[in-house]
């Protein structure tokens, strides 16, 4: 049986441990896409690890996004992959770094990436240089796979401070899409009945007017 | 019976005629069922949505503003969706059949991610943009220009249809390597009072850039 003192020593260590990581997820996640992303919740960030080189993973780096980013936006492996919600309109057909219609933005950022991922909210704002960062829409939390940082290339560092905004949740689609009413499906039967019905009471009828109007104008001649 | 009063019946009974030969005409219109996929075009059971050749390295941001598909005769404009109450995607406003949008606060077509675009099956009166999309066969090719002036090229890697109930959120809106898109109209069973009772969703991953 366990002694009382090791049991509160037990206790108090697990509460630490809980006020220690509670202190250090929510920066981490700040501006995440709300999707379950197991490996962010142990990179609390610290600024004083960003810009070195061996503490490779962009997201100790995090910057609003742009944490990975060499500042000119022309380097490898700075656009991480995406998932919906992930690109920031606000940027769209923003300035192309590279300035070659059709050439690849980053040739080398996929190549070590397998189908099929299942994290959410991953970003693809990396390769937008000075891209105005949305809140909300969660860009440049998720970790970059180390095969995504060019060997040896050295982070900006963050500025001190800088926190991501928090988020307003999960942004991309979920369910079904309702896109059609069916007016092209099937035939109206009840349509077709009544108007069956119809031609047929009609049918009846003529033929009942047509013997009364033969009755009544051959009595007559 | 007079003359008079045989002329009124008959010009009632051939009133009643008309209009049952039009109601007739109107309720077995030619209305088939829109194509759905064959279970050849689905991916291979157990893999996940992979893309059935090497994907081009992906483009940056930009506005989608139309989608061509020879396969199926589509070439229509796009437009910018949103997200209903219940988190799914909004479908492009009715009242043009020839009309699309994709995901706006999501990934734009040729980007790396998943960009998600949608169009109708059909409206009440008959076939809408996307009403082909079913007969869709692994390869055919998807083009979407883009507001920067590049046309993103995808081939299509497979073509499903999933119950409402059970939409596989992750499998069709989740994060991709690649750059990746995903087309969504109405599918699956169709009854009056419920509509239609699926999605098919065509799975595409871009190939190229013209």
């Amino acid at each position: 049986m366990r002694s009382p003192a090791r049991l509160v020593t037990g206790t108090a260590a697990a509460a630490l441990t809980a006020a220690a990581l509670g202190l250090a997820i929510p920066s981490a996640h700040a501006d995440g896409l709300g999707g379950p992303e197991p490996t962010v919740a142990t990179a609390a960030p610290d600024p004083a690890d960003c810009g070195s080189a061996d503490t490779a993973p962009a997201v100790t780096c995090d910057s609003g996004g742009v944490a990975a980013d060499d500042p000119g936006g022309t380097e490898d492996g700075v656009d991480p992959p995406a998932g919906l919600g992930a690109e920031d309109p606000d940027a769209l057909d923003g300035p192309d770094p590279a300035g070659e219609p059709g050439a690849p933005d980053d040739p080398a950022a996929e190549s070590e990436l397998s189908w099929p991922r299942t994290e959410e909210g991953g970003t693809g704002t990396g390769d937008e240089a000075g891209a105005v960062q949305r809140p909300g829409t969660g860009t440049g939390t998720r970790p970059a796979p180390p095969s995504e940082t060019a060997p040896g290339s050295a982070e900006p560092p963050v500025p001190p401070g800088h926190r991501p905004t928090p988020t307003a949740g999960p942004s991309r689609p979920s369910g079904h899409v309702g896109t059609g009413v069916g007016g092209s499906a099937a035939p109206d039967t009840a349509q077709l009945a009544t108007g069956a019905g119809l031609v047929a009471a009609a049918a009846v009828a003529g033929v009942l007017l047509l013997r009364r109007s033969r009755r009544a104008y051959g009595t007559r001649r | 019976m007079d003359r008079a009063t045989l002329r009124a019946r008959a010009w009632l009974v051939g009133i009643a005629a008309l209009c049952g030969t039009w109601l007739v005409h109107n309720g077995a219109a030619v209305r088939t069922e829109a194509p759905q996929p064959s279970a050849a075009e689905a991916f291979t059971a157990g893999a996940g949505p992979r893309p059935a050749t090497r994907a081009a390295d992906p483009l940056r941001p930009s506005v989608p503003v139309r989608i061509r598909i020879a396969a199926i005769g589509v070439d229509a404009p796009m437009t910018g969706l949103g997200l209903g109450p219940d988190g799914s995607l909004d479908a492009p406003p009715e009242g043009d059949r020839n009309l699309t949008g994709w995901y706006e606060g999501g990934t734009p077509p040729g980007t790396r991610g998943t960009a998600v675009v949608a169009g109708h099956v059909d409206d009440a009166e008959g076939p809408s943009v996307f009403y082909s999309l079913g007969s869709l066969k692994k390869g055919a090719e998807v083009e979407v220009d883009r507001r920067d002036g590049r046309t993103a090229v995808f081939a299509v890697d497979a073509v499903e249809v999933y119950e409402n109930d059970t939409f596989p959120d992750e499998r069709v809106y989740g994060a991709t390597p690649d750059a990746s898109l995903r087309l969504i109209t109405c599918g699956g069973g169709y009854t009056r009072e419920t509509g239609y009772q699926g999605n098919v969703v065509v799975y595409a991953h871009l190939t190229g850039v013209r």
